[in-house]
């Protein structure tokens, strides 16, 4: 607790000082004038013979300054004068900061919310969506809606799938609406056909029933398999288990 | 602290300001001005104290505990610190001085001609 008294008591042991040398010159100009010298003489001989005035100050200080801590204090103490000492640049400096942190946090919490939360699925982080690039204009394929870019032809995909070392694993999806009918009502919705391996790379685990799987993924042979949305479960079945298995 | 009469202007050994100051406070207590003049009548004025100097050493026997200080007004009507020296400060001051004492001595016994 000694160094901490003497960190917050430095400014009375600073003033005290500067006070002190203060004195002594006023003392010995005093009486270098009573000798008989000219008063600006004076001062100058007693500045002189006293030396570096600032100097010895910071010699003085440095006695007292013996932890790296005090030094980096004083220099925030420093700093925080002259900041006051120039209101404008302050105000200036910390609005800028202000905006600048201010517009980079709320950037990163839209980014947050939107992209790394909003992703339910095992290591968000390491998914990719593949686009395909040309530098040739190959025309717009615009089947349902969406970035004709990443539309990829089902040989491509299994190529991709098959052969990459880029990609751990390769999932496909393509997004259609359909209409569900269901007891006696009929309601539009937003389907995704996906590949088998689809729910697997993603580490998505069903509530209910089972999620599709590398079985399923037969051309015209596989069972009519369907994975329903939680929230549209509890929408529309409100969170009904007997859904299963009905046609 | 450079004597005086040498253009060389060469230092004391390191501590010797200190203890000078010591014994003069010893004497009585006094503010920094005094203490300059002081030594350097003592010491018939072949001892100049570099005024600078004696602040820093001021400051290290303050932050030792051998010296205490406080703010007064001097007979002149001036606001004035004065030094005063602690029971721990005689005793530094005793010690230093026989330290002195011996390296003098030995100082001298090399210096002086050999006995036959």
């Amino acid at each position: 607790v000694q160094w901490l008294r003497q960190l917050f008591s430095d400014g009375q042991i600073y003033r005290d000082i500067s006070e002190e040398i203060q004195q002594h010159l006023e003392e010995k100009i005093q009486e270098l004038v009573a000798g008989g010298m000219k008063p600006k003489e004076a001062e100058y001989q007693a500045r002189r013979e006293f030396g570096n005035v600032v100097l010895l100050e910071e010699r003085t200080r440095e006695v007292w300054q013996s932890s790296r801590l005090e030094s980096i204090w004083f220099d925030l103490k420093y700093a925080l004068r002259q900041l006051r000492k120039s209101p404008g640049f302050t105000l200036a400096a910390v609005f800028t900061l202000a905006l600048g942190m201010g517009v980079n946090t709320a950037i990163f919490t839209i980014f947050d919310r939107v992209l790394l939360r909003t992703m339910p699925i095992r290591k968000p982080g390491e998914i990719v969506l593949l686009k395909e690039h040309s530098r040739f204009e190959t025309g717009q394929l615009d089947m349902w809606a969406g970035d004709p870019e990443t539309y990829f032809a089902y040989p491509a995909y299994q190529a991709l799938r098959d052969g990459g070392h880029m990609i751990e694993k390769l999932a496909a999806s393509t997004t259609a609406p359909v209409t569900i009918v269901s007891h006696n009502e009929a309601d539009k919705a937003k389907m995704q056909a996906v590949s088998g391996n689809y729910f697997s790379l993603l580490g998505v685990q069903p509530v209910l029933g089972r999620v599709l799987t590398l079985s399923d993924d037969v051309y015209h042979e596989g069972s009519a398999v369907a994975v329903m949305s939680d929230s549209y479960w509890r929408g529309h079945f409100g969170s009904d288990p007997s859904v299963l298995n009905q046609q | 602290m450079p004597p005086t009469n040498n253009p060389d202007q060469r230092d004391l050994f390191p501590g010797a300001l200190e203890i000078m100051v010591l014994e003069s406070l010893r004497r009585q207590p006094m503010h920094g001005y005094a203490l300059v003049k002081h030594i350097k009548l003592r010491s018939n004025e072949l001892l100049l104290v570099e005024e600078g100097s004696l602040y820093p050493a001021l400051q290290r026997l303050l932050k030792e505990g051998l010296v205490k200080c406080e703010w007064k007004i001097s007979a002149t009507n001036r606001r004035v610190r004065t030094y005063r020296i602690t029971p721990s400060g005689v005793k530094h001051l005793e010690r230093e001085v026989s330290r002195f004492n011996q390296m003098l001595e030995g100082i001298t016994l090399v210096l002086s001609p050999a006995k036959l």
